[in-house]
This record gives C-alpha cells, structure tokens and sequence, in this order.
C-alpha cells in the first residue's frame, strides 16, 4: 500500500509543476506589469523602473518562475487588485458557501440516484427505466444556467416556494433556526441544478453496472437458492455497485466546483465560482490566477484520493503499474 | 519496442476479418462486394436506430436553418426598429422582439450559425491535437508516452469553466478564441482515449505481420491502428460537438465569448440576467435555451446511436459461449 501512495505521489509531482508552470504562464500573459498597484500614481517612471527592477521585474524568466514558486510554497498568493486584501483570504470566506453548495447537492445526488440506479437497473427495459432514460438525456443536454433560468422562473418567481438567488434573505436578519431555515431555502435551487446532470449520468451508471451483475453467477445463485431480493441488495449488489461509485464521486468534485461558476452566477451565490467571475469582470488577475491554481491543485488532490480510495476498495488496483 | 510472442500460426485467420469489426469505412468493401449495395451493412443498421433517425432529423433541419438563415429570416438580425421594442411573439414577429426592437426569430436563426461554427472547428481542432499527442504517447510508449500522459493530466487538473472564463480574459472575447479555448482545453479525452486504442491494437498480430513485411511507422500509424480506432473515436468526436455547442453557449453568457451585435445563443440568453425579462419576457431567453438543448440532445442522440451500433458484438451463432467482451465505456 505504502509502496502504491509513494508511486502515485512521484506521478502527481511533476503534474503539479506542471499546473505550476501553466498558472505562472498565464501570469505573465496578462496585460500591464503585475505591480502597477503597488506604485503611488505620483511616482516618477525612473522611480517605478527602479521599483520594478528591486521586485526582478526585468529578471530572466527562469529565475521569476522559481522566486515566484518560493512564495507559493509560503502559501503567498499576492493581494487583489480591486479589493487590495490577500488572495487566499478573499478565496477562505467564499470557500465555506461553495462548500456546502457542493455538499449538499452530492448528497441530494445520491439519495435520489442510488436508488433510482438500482430500481432501473433491477427492472430493465420497463416503462421507469426508459422514461429514465429519456429524462437523462434530456438533462445531460440542457445547458445548466437554462436549467437554473427554468427553475427560477417556475419555482421562485411564479409559484413563490423559494428566493430567486442570494444566501440569505437581505435585511431579515434571521437567527438560530430561523437562519438555519433561511439558508436552506436559498439552498434548495441552486444545489438541484447542480445535481439534476449528476443524478442523470449515476443513476445510468449504477443501472448498467446493475444490470450486468444480475446477470453474474453468483447474484443468480442467491436468486436460484430463494434469498428475497432485499437480502441480495444491500450485501452484495449495492456493495459491488458501489466500488467504482467511491471513485466517480471523488472525481466529481472537481466538476462540481466548475461547473459551480454558473450557478452560483445565476442565483448570485457568493462562493469560489462567483468570486472568478468577479475577478474576470474587474480584471483583478491575481485573484483569477490564485482561484485558477487553487481550483487545480484541489483537482489534483481529487484524483489522488480516488486513485487511494480505489486501491482501498479493491486491492487488485495495488498490484498494476 | 518489445516483440510480441510469434504465436501467428494459431490466431492468424481470426485476424485476417479484423477491419469488419470497427468502423464504416473499412467495413464497407469487406462485407459489400456485390455490385448492388444491400442496406445490410452499419448505415442499414443506423438507419432502424430510433435515435440516430431523431437525432439526423433535428441536426440536419437546425443546421438546415443555420446555414440558410440569410434566406429563411425574415428579418436582418441586426435590424434596429425602435417603434418595435419588447413586443411579444405575434404579429409581424413570430417570436417578438428584443430590447432594441430587433427580430427574436431572425437573431436566433443567426446565433445558429456560431453554434455550428464552434461545435465544429473546436472539435476539428481537438481532432488536431488528440489525435496527434495520443498517437505519439500510444505508438512510442516508455518516455515519451509518459511525457504526454503527465501533459494531459496537467490540462485536466484544470477546471473547465475557470481556466475558460481566464483564458477568454486574457484573449479577449470573440467566436475564433472560443473555438481556441475549447479546442486547446478539451483535447485531452480524445488523446487518452486514442492512446489507449493504440495501446492494445499494437500488440496484435496484423501490426507484428505490417511491421514484419517492413512498413513504416507512419503507414503502421495511419493505415493500421489509426484506420482501426476509427470508431471510438468518431463517437468521441460527435459528443465532443455537443460539449463545445454547451462551452460556447456557457462562455457567451457570460460575457466572455460572442460580443453583441452579433448573436449566439448564449448571449440572447444573457438577456435573462435582468429579473425582469426573467419573469415577464419569456420569448427572449426561452427560444434560444431549447434552441441549445435540442441540439446538444441531438447530436447526443447521434452518439448513442453511433456508440451502440459500434458495440454490436458480431452476430456469430458461438457469441455467447466466447467470454463476454467488455464495451468500449464512453467517457
């Protein structure tokens, strides 16, 4: 085990010099020097020149890279443009939305398609399974902020169940477990939009590894010896179902985070993804380059943990190279 | 490179009807030799799919629409008719007019065009770049293939809409850099799946048996392992389309990727950020959303059409005695 983490980690390293390198690139794409907001506006150009020169403004480019890697590694991320406070401070507060965000639509995800999955997957080719199909489909290919502008429109707007976007209601001042309540209203929308394609895409997948283990010797064994279905379920078509479903679900994070930037624009909530496009629209490029790394490095870290998780589960991965 | 076991003699008659297994193109004048083309072969079975004939349907009418809209609107998009602001769907307009009094419908039948344009070229471009650096990383393996495969888990590291929305930033907003992001951003399926292809087809015998009668890497590549992944990738390659028509739509939205005056989907849709359209004017954010997601749900019905027909395993009377092919998994 210990031999597969150090193996995978020697892969990742040089993956995560390579974000690096792609995020300190596209740094010095950007237009402007990176400093002009540390320059007073009354500063003579020879001043600024020499101001530029003692931060290595002119310096070649290899040594910029690794000065610029030395401060990463101190977590130093340099300050926004516009708000002029540190860029991980600003990335910390909004963290905590996106966050449960994220969280509570994987978990409406997986109440609702773990036993959709299974049900479909258990009754092939009847009516449920293809109106399924047909829904999924139908979600996979509809642009998430239309989705989002769709549930507005019939849930916040005309029938009133639920605030069009924002965290919390403006102004109300809600405490305890009427601020609890407050969220979770504001809550409900935007984490169904999110998982809406999620349960599309798992509930096929859970389907088709279902259905193909039904088929296996040892589930038509414990049909042919009478278990009753729920006895079948649970320890042994769930358990076996699930092995990759540890996987996907690790990988999905990442997407849930991308994918995020829409929604949260549409329902104007306050999290990471909102925060980029902020930084877009203002131009503040060191917050949108300290987002662009954070959001990668998690991904990275994401995958690790599925690589970890899928050598838990099944211990067969340990072994290939 | 390290030889494969000569073991030609047993399995080589098994391989000789390799190409009729994968891809149209080389199935073709294998199965076909008479003269008269029979509706038997991979286009007769498409033609019963009740996906692929839905989904030819919508596409071909939408690009239809598209490509001819300078004929079929009737009105220029960028018509300005300020005694004609806001009206609903009816009248002159059949599908009303937007804040400047210009014609929905028109606008729509143009934005068309960017949908097509985009989902087309950035897959054109992903094809590019994939199909190349999958090649090299399966053909060559050892370093090189580990130099490539550490390059893709770099750009996959990154999420797509946040390095996008960066990218568009940096570049400015136009159709041609949204075709450069998607198309510099989403090559990487492509390339980890053609690497994977190559990967199993080069141990197998008819690759030893070119290799052995002296052909050269780059007709090996070409005409054997490329001609032979034809399929998977082609399925690749449709849904990708879709992906890049949902990027392009995503990234205009926003702001970040067709500019007005010239309409796309996505930027009629970004007239909904205002509440009051939202609630109040459906006819312009509603029209160009179902106009998106009837063609993503098109040409997704396209793949699963081409994706189940290539999975067919071959109607041999023996099939279910053979052990159990795995499909090919869609990413």
């Amino acid at each position: 085990m210990l031999r597969f983490l150090l193996r995978r980690l020697a892969v990742a390293l040089p993956v995560l010099l390579g974000i690096s390198l792609i995020v300190f690139l596209l740094v010095h794409l950007q237009p402007g020097d990176p400093f002009v907001e540390m320059v007073s506006p009354d500063a003579t150009p020879e001043q600024k020149a020499e101001l530029l020169r003692s931060y290595g403004y002119g310096d070649p480019i290899g040594i910029q890279y690794l000065r610029w890697l030395g401060k990463l590694a101190t977590g130093e991320l340099g300050n926004s443009v516009l708000q002029g406070r540190a860029v991980t401070a600003l990335i910390g507060e909004r963290l905590g939305n996106t966050a449960l965000l994220a969280g509570s639509s994987l978990l409406l995800t997986l109440a609702v398609a773990l036993p959709l999955g299974l049900f479909i997957g258990l009754r092939r080719n009847g009516w449920p399974d293809i109106l399924v199909s047909v829904l999924s489909f139908a979600l996979v290919s509809v642009p998430t902020f239309f989705l989002a502008m769709l549930l507005i429109k019939l849930f916040a707007i005309d029938l009133r169940w639920f605030p069009t976007g924002g965290v919390v209601t403006i102004g109300a001042g809600h405490e305890g477990w009427g601020h609890v309540r407050d969220v979770f209203a504001h809550l409900v929308l935007p984490s169904a939009v999110l998982a809406l394609a999620n349960i599309a895409i798992l509930s096929r997948y859970l389907r088709s590894s279902v259905s193909e283990l039904v088929d296996q010797d040892f589930i038509r064994a414990l049909f042919a010896r009478g278990v009753p279905l729920r006895r079948v379920v649970t320890p042994h078509l769930l358990r076996n179902a699930a092995r990759p479903l540890v996987i996907i679900i690790s990988l999905e994070i990442p997407a849930l985070l991308s994918s995020a930037l829409l929604t949260e624009t549409v329902f104007n909530w306050p999290g990471v993804g909102r925060l980029s496009f902020e930084a877009v629209q203002g131009r503040d490029y060191p917050l949108l380059m300290g987002i662009v790394l954070f959001l990668a490095v998690t991904t990275l870290a994401c995958n690790l943990l599925a690589d970890l998780l899928q050598a838990v589960v099944d211990p067969r991965v340990r072994l290939v190279r | 490179m390290n030889a494969p076991r000569l073991d030609l003699s047993a399995k080589f008659p098994v391989k000789v009807g390799h190409s009729s297994a994968t891809g149209t193109a080389a199935a073709a004048p294998a199965a076909v030799p008479a003269a008269t083309p029979k509706r038997t072969g991979t286009s007769g079975k498409l033609l019963r799919n009740p996906f692929f004939v839905i989904g030819a349907v919508i596409l071909s009418v939408m690009v239809a629409l598209a490509v001819f809209a300078p004929w079929v609107a009737p009105f220029s998009p960028d018509e300005i008719d300020l005694f004609a602001i806001e009206e609903p769907p009816g009248g002159g307009h059949w599908l009303g007019t937007d804040e400047v009094g210009r014609d929905v419908f028109s606008r729509l039948l143009f934005g068309g065009r960017v949908s097509v344009l985009v989902g087309v070229s950035a897959v054109a471009l992903q094809l590019v770049i994939g199909v190349a650096l999958g090649a090299l990383a399966g053909y060559c393996g050892g370093l090189v293939d580990a130099v490539v495969m550490r390059l893709t888990e770099v750009v996959m590291c990154f999420p797509f809409y946040a390095i996008a929305i960066t990218l568009a930033a940096l570049f400015g907003a136009s159709v041609w850099n949204v075709i450069l992001i998607i198309g510099i951003l989403h090559w990487t399926g492509l390339a980890r799946l053609v690497r994977a292809e190559f990967m199993s087809l080069r141990e197998r015998e008819f690759v030893l048996a070119a290799r052995a009668i002296g052909t050269s890497p780059l007709r090996i590549v070409l005409r054997h392992l490329l001609r032979n992944s034809y399929g998977p990738v082609l399925v690749y390659a449709t849904l990708a389309v879709a992906q890049g028509v949902l990027a392009e739509a995503a990234l205009s939205f926003l702001g970040l990727g067709v500019r007005q005056p010239q309409p796309s989907w996505g930027n009629m849709l970004s007239a909904a950020q205002s509440m009051r359209v939202l609630s109040d004017q459906w006819w312009l954010w509603m029209p160009p959303g179902i106009a998106i997601m009837l063609m993503v749900l098109a040409i997704n019905f396209l793949g699963e059409a081409l994706s189940s027909n290539l999975n067919r395993r071959p109607a041999r009377p023996v099939a279910d005695l053979w052990p159990r092919r795995r499909a090919h998994r869609q990413p």
